[in-house]
């Protein structure tokens, strides 16, 4: 597995704030090929209907995933004690090999909007 | 429906009442500074593809919601009140509100939910069936493992959490105080469940249950100083229980699955034609007191502390004693060494449990074979923990310290039922920090371990082939594969007796607006005692991290970390017909 993460924030004027992040995770596992003996003569004579190629049973465990994260946030303030917000935040995963649930890749995005009111 | 026991609701309102109590007693006067924020605002939440898995915990409503949250602090002197709390969907709503009335008195109540989205196992990978050819690879013979079509797959449950903590310091007695906690969690929502029928036809279902789970913790205690010595005591009581119906299936009626026979198979399954309650919640409860001391003697600083727990499965009546303490000494040999003593002791205790089966193939022709059983478990075991640790600090910017240490844990009755089996493990660690000034700081630890008698599955791992060294039954021409278990043998783990390790750590200031941050674990792990194999195990995970400040507007920053875990084992392949 492996993570890479950053991000910045930059006070543009005296009235506006804005902020970007970002993060990439990838994991993966695996085996390597298995290595299995030659059935006994014993074993393939007494059960002829059976199929003893193992050679890709390996593959049935591999994972691999890839995921990132996005954001980019902005506030502007009107005044000291009044402020819009302004927020996207996306994720997205990418599955390279699926498992049980099904190759589960997809994404989702939130888009934030508001008003920031203090005293 | 099953509830908590009043005692458990008795103390989580009583807790909870003296928390709003203690937050109301603050709004008798008036505050000489405050704060608030309001946010009134929307979100607009949209998906592609398959969303479920990306949006596990956050999936929201897809569109757009109304959203607003608030927050208000007020304070004078030692008293404060904070207020806050969110809405952003049905499923997404938190208030949190703390509150300090005077230096005597505190108190805190918390509401939190959120909504889990999980995905369902289509199960697409359960379609195997004998061949009956082994050249074209024709099947259709008896062996199979089938499933009915996954038709429900949206499964997901709301989390209610609610949390109250109190504290009080008895006037007049500064060192004396009282605290008391509750925290609940409340599951409502569906899971997906999996019924596996009998190896009749290995005939897997899928079906949606309801979810409606509840946990219960009070907890309650005071601390006292008494001169040179500070004791507390702690009590933490916690309960499970599930209000949901408890799932039943219809097992399958046992019979040939190619031609429909029945043969004796009906005798040789605990179910056939018949509804079951499966995967059922036990109802569990358990119960911690823990008691702490700590004292000076000259220079040298002595921590104890003891715990004795409980737990109990009142489903089915099974318990789990536990005993043990601590104790820590800390002695400066001179003004530039120090010694750390370390010891611990535990005894656990859990309860066998009778499993009763019915006869196998009763009144058949060699049949009327008793499987009932015993479960003694490994939880069993008494633990002795100890190390003497020794540091040298010669200057300000140079530590080193050397450790050795001695675990040992005896399992009652593992492998086998009084065995006593013991795990021993002889450790040591050194480490050196070196701090020549504030812009740089290196630390590096390596350590080792000599792990004798780790624990390994007992003598069951493999199955040798064929049947030549079965018995027959008396009135019984056939072999049957629970006779296959005196087959069994071998053992493998993958507890290393070698375990040798390192930290380093690097911080580097050049500037006041440049920070960097390197670090590296790594850890090898082997095992040369197991007769099929030389197992190892590696373990590397290294960081880097900078952050940057060039002026006051900007803040950037980064990091990146690598894990590689890298192991061999034994493949064991399971083959049809035994």
């Amino acid at each position: 597995m492996q993570a890479l993460h950053g991000g910045l924030t930059f006070h543009a004027t005296k009235a506006l704030d804005l902020s970007l992040g970002g993060s990439y995770t990838q994991s993966t596992a695996s085996f390597t090929a298995i290595e299995m003996p030659t059935p006994a003569d014993e074993v393939t004579d007494e059960i002829p209907a059976s199929d003893y190629d193992y050679s890709t049973i390996q593959n049935y465990s591999d994972l691999s995933y890839g995921y990132i994260t996005a954001s980019f946030g902005a506030i502007y303030a009107f005044s000291p004690r009044v402020a819009f917000t302004l927020n996207f935040d996306y994720y997205d995963l990418t599955d390279d090999e699926g498992y049980v649930y099904s190759v589960e890749s997809g994404s989702l995005y939130i888009v934030r909007t508001g008003f920031r009111i203090n005293n | 429906m099953k509830t908590p026991s009043r005692v458990m609701l008795l103390g989580a309102g009583f807790v909870t009442c003296l928390a709003i109590l203690t937050i109301s007693a603050w709004a008798q006067q008036p505050v000489r500074s405050s704060s608030w924020t309001l946010w009134v605002g929307t979100h607009y939440t949209g998906f592609e593809d398959f969303y479920k898995k990306v949006g596990e915990f956050n999936r929201g409503e897809e569109g757009a919601m109304p959203e607003v949250s608030f927050a208000y602090r007020g304070y004078d002197g030692p008293r404060s009140l904070d207020f806050s709390g969110q809405f952003y969907d049905p499923d997404r709503m938190s208030v949190n509100v703390s509150g300090r009335a005077s230096d005597v008195l505190a108190g805190k109540v918390s509401y939190q939910s959120f909504f889990r989205q999980q995905s369902a196992d289509l199960m697409d990978n359960l379609s195997a069936r004998e061949a009956v050819n082994r050249n074209d690879l024709q099947t259709g013979g008896g062996k199979m493992v089938t499933h009915d079509p996954v038709s429900e797959t949206d499964f997901g449950y709301t989390r209610h959490r609610v949390d109250s903590d109190f504290e009080v310091k008895v006037p007049g007695s500064a060192g004396v105080r009282f605290h008391a906690s509750y925290r609940g969690t409340f599951d409502k929502g569906d899971e997906q469940k999996i019924v596996s029928m009998h190896c009749s036809s290995c005939h897997q279902v899928s079906m949606s249950i309801p979810v409606d789970r509840q946990t219960h913790n009070v907890g309650g205690g005071v601390a006292a100083d008494f001169g040179p010595v500070s004791v507390s005591y702690n009590l933490a009581y916690r309960t499970f229980v599930s209000n949901a119906a408890t799932a039943t299936a219809f097992y399958d009626t046992a019979q040939n699955p190619v031609s429909g026979g029945a043969g004796d198979l009906k005798s040789r399954m605990n179910f056939s034609a018949e509804v079951v309650p499966f995967s059922e919640y036990a109802e569990t409860q358990a119960l911690t007191h823990t008691l702490t001391a700590s004292t000076a003697v000259g220079k040298t600083k002595i921590f104890g502390s003891f715990t004795s727990a409980t737990a109990d499965n009142t489903t089915y009546d099974i318990g789990y004693q536990s005993n043990g303490g601590t104790l820590k000494v800390i002695h400066p040999t001179s003004h530039k060494t120090k010694l750390i003593v370390q010891g611990a002791y535990r005894r656990n205790e859990s309860d066998s449990y009778f499993v009763d089966m019915p006869l196998w193939r009763a009144g058949q022709a060699g049949g009327d074979q008793n499987f009932d059983w015993t479960r003694y478990s490994n939880l069993s075991r008494t633990e002795l923990k100890g190390s003497g640790e020794f540091i040298y600090q010669p200057e300000r910017k140079y530590r080193f310290s050397v450790l050795a240490g001695y675990d040992a844990t005896t399992r009652d009755d593992y492998p086998y039922y009084g065995a006593d089996q013991e795990e021993t493990v002889l450790r040591g660690e050194l480490g050196f920090k070196y701090r020549p000034s504030l812009k740089f700081t290196g630390q590096a630890k390596l350590r080792l371990e000599s792990i004798d008698n780790p624990f390994s599955p007992y003598g069951q791992l493999y199955e040798s082939y064929g049947k030549t060294a079965l018995h027959k039954m008396p009135d019984n021409a056939n072999y049957y594969y629970f006779q296959r278990d005196s087959l069994r043998y071998g053992e493998f783990t993958n507890q290393p007796t070698t375990r040798f390790g390192g930290d380093l750590k690097l911080s580097l200031r050049p500037t006041s607006q440049l920070t960097l941050g390197a670090s590296l674990r790594a850890t090898l792990e082997k095992n040369s005692d197991l007769l099929n194999l030389e197992y190892e195990r590696t373990i590397l995970q290294p960081t880097l991290s900078a952050s940057l400040t060039p002026s006051s507007a900007w803040t950037l920053y980064a990091d990146y970390s690598y894990l590689m875990d890298k192991s061999n084992g034994l493949a064991v392949v399971a083959m049809m017909d035994g």
